[in-house]
């Protein structure tokens, strides 16, 4: 696995397995590859290196999760993307956003990262650094992509 | 029976094909005169799982029914699990029966929140026809940060019980049929009644900043589903509300008891229903009364209205003060959302009252059987309003029939009433504007509707409303 260099620097940030920080992994894992972030959660809360890590492995983001997000320093949120090639790996920083860009319409119950962002420093007064690691999952199920999480719990 | 005597899912033919395409759709037909004649609210999308559990084996039902839902699937959990109880011919020890309760009204809190903080507060906070781009959450945590907090925290509690009973919030396997997997502990007893008193507060600062709201939504109120109908929902002994067990009760609109005692298990007595051409959401209605006249109203609104009192201390004074401001048997489907937060209260107070029964944390919460029984019928309230399920097994507990009657369905007629009236309101010409559009949207929410479960579907409900003209031309079109 290739590591980009924006996971490189996520990694040299701060350190992942350091007490106080939050990985979430989500997706539906009866859905082959829409359920990658929610292996990859399942794979680091066996690793004893992140023990002092909170994980949690979520259908999807709603709004609750806006405290835990307030309380962490680092927050690491792991889905599937699909378009890019399967297996591929990248990291964006996530950055608040305004209501009239939280998107979707007032039947939704769950919220993108930036919308999850900008609800807990509205609600909590402050968000941990958050980054989205987005496993690519081509447009169709893919093996590769399903052995992708035990590759990046050890790099990471 | 032999394996090919029974029901194989191999094949399912959907027909036709093209109604799987879109979510749901809102239609408006005009007469000569240009003025409404009249509208449906289509669903527009299937998932079939009657059809697809035909051929599993009784034992999986509960587990199978709750991926109907991401939002409820404890209240399917338990509707599944009570009807695998009558085909075990078994009733759940006392704590067994307890600890469900305690689960479905954690439900119940969670999925309330959902509707009246996330999905419902952003119109009453901002108006139903401000900027739709605003309305939603963000918009409320930046205006109202306190309502916000409320909001995620009275969530995030019902949410918190149900993972640390089942161990997770969504499709947890604790409620089995029988009874419930594992007995209670005491550490989580009382990690749960710490959290009891912030959120009694919580939903009671929801409470007072709802009824300062009243007054500015009278317009609203007037319009948003106010007929005539009968309410159902389940009551115990007493009369009171009941969630989990007891018996349907049904009342008219000026407060007559239709029927009272009724068994649940003989729903399809007094219970029929009819399937239109133009959506996949059955119509549920009273039979004595005939369809489409048929109409009644379940969910929190049918609850507080058919039962004589809550029956906890908090909810019962806001349920005098609800009687007090609206009547014994308000009319407009605009008051599920005052009526949703008084059962919100009343669920967490009984989260409290079973907890601190002296046998919660007994170790007998599970009855083991086989299959001693072809037929089965579990009936719950649920977030949205009454839920059965209606298994039929062979002798070796396969299933061969299943029927789901969603609380959805149940309001289906009264829903299109809603939208017809909206309509009538608000469409001013052969075009669709905003402020109408914000409003069949708001009255449909009003009711909570959950098309995973009631056709069983993906659960956003992206909506499109068409006006038609008298020859059948679409006029206008609205998406959102």
């Amino acid at each position: 696995m290739t590591v980009p260099a924006n996971l490189g620097s996520l990694v040299n940030h701060g350190s992942l397995a350091d007490p106080g920080s939050l990985v979430v992994g989500y997706g539906n894992p009866l859905r082959s590859d829409d359920g990658v972030g929610w292996k990859a959660a399942g794979r680091l809360a066996t690793d004893p290196r992140f023990a002092g890590v909170r994980i949690l492995q979520l259908h999807q983001l709603t709004p609750e999760l806006a405290l835990d997000i307030s309380r962490a320093d680092l927050v690491v949120l792991v889905d599937a993307r699909s378009g890019p090639p399967a297996g591929t790996v990248s990291v964006e920083r996530v950055e608040r956003v305004e209501p009239a860009a939280a998107g979707g319409t007032t039947w939704s119950h769950h919220l993108g990262p930036a919308a999850l962002v900008a609800l807990a420093r509205d609600l909590y007064g402050r968000a941990g650094d958050v980054h989205v690691v987005s496993v690519g999952v081509g447009r169709s199920r893919s093996a590769k992509t399903c052995r992708r999480p035990s590759k990046m719990s050890w790099r990471t | 029976m032999t394996t090919e005597e029974r029901a194989v899912t191999n094949a399912i033919v959907i027909d036709p094909i093209t109604r799987i395409e879109g979510h749901s759709k809102i239609t408006i037909h005009l007469d000569e005169d240009g003025e409404v004649a009249d509208a449906q609210f289509h669903v527009t999308q299937f998932r079939g799982f009657e059809r697809i559990v035909q051929g599993r084996p009784i034992h999986e039902m509960p587990s199978i029914m709750a991926r109907i839902c991401g939002i409820c699937p404890v209240s399917h959990l338990v509707a599944s699990s009570k009807a695998c109880d009558q085909i075990m011919e078994v009733e759940p020890p006392p704590t067994g029966a307890d600890l469900r309760r305690v689960m479905n009204l954690a439900q119940i809190v969670q999925s309330n929140a959902l509707s009246f903080f996330h999905l419902s507060s952003p119109d009453l906070l901002f108006g139903f026809d401000a900027d739709p781009a605003l309305r939603n959450i963000i918009g409320v945590a930046r205006a109202n940060p306190a309502l916000a907090r409320d909001g995620v925290g009275v969530r995030r509690f019902g949410q918190q019980i149900i993972e640390w009973l089942g161990g997770k919030r969504i499709h947890p396997a604790w409620i089995v049929p029988g009874g419930v997997d594992a007995p209670l502990s005491a550490d989580t007893r009382d990690r749960i009644l710490s959290t009891i008193p912030e959120a009694i507060a919580a939903i009671e600062r929801a409470l007072a900043w709802y009824k300062t709201t009243l007054v500015q939504h009278e317009d609203e109120a007037r319009s948003f589903g106010d007929f005539r109908s009968a309410f159902m929902g389940l009551v115990d002994r007493a009369g009171n509300v009941d969630h989990y067990d007891g018996w349907l009760r049904v009342m008219d609109a000026d407060g007559r008891l239709l029927a009272d005692r009724i068994d649940p298990r003989g729903y399809q007595d007094y219970l029929g229903e009819a399937v239109e051409p133009w959506s996949y959401l059955k119509s549920t209605y009273w039979k004595t009364l005939g369809y489409p006249d048929g109409v009644y109203r379940v969910g929190p609104l049918a609850r507080l209205i058919v039962a004589a009192q809550m029956g906890t201390p908090r909810a019962d004074m806001e349920l005098d003060e609800f009687r007090r401001r609206l009547g014994r048997v308000p009319s407009s489907s605009f008051h599920y959302h005052y009526a949703r937060l008084i059962d919100t209260l009343y669920a967490t107070e009984r989260i409290e009252e079973l907890l601190r029964g002296p046998d919660i944390l007994s170790p007998r919460v599970r009855s083991f059987a086989g299959i001693n029984n072809n037929e089965g019928i579990g009936v719950s309230e649920a977030p949205r309003g009454t839920l059965l399920h209606h298994y039929r097994v062979d002798d070796d507990g396969i299933v061969q029939w299943a029927n789901l009657v969603i609380a959805t369905g149940h309001n289906n007629l009264a829903m299109n009433q809603g939208v017809k009236q909206v309509a009538k309101r608000y469409v001013r010409s052969a075009r669709l504007e905003e402020p109408m559009l914000n409003r069949v949207e708001a009255v449909i929410r009003c009711f909570d509707p959950c098309l995973s479960c009631s056709t069983h579907a993906l659960g956003e409900m992206p909506l499109q409303v068409q006006l038609i003209g008298p020859d059948g031309a679409v006029l206008d079109e609205l998406m959102r």
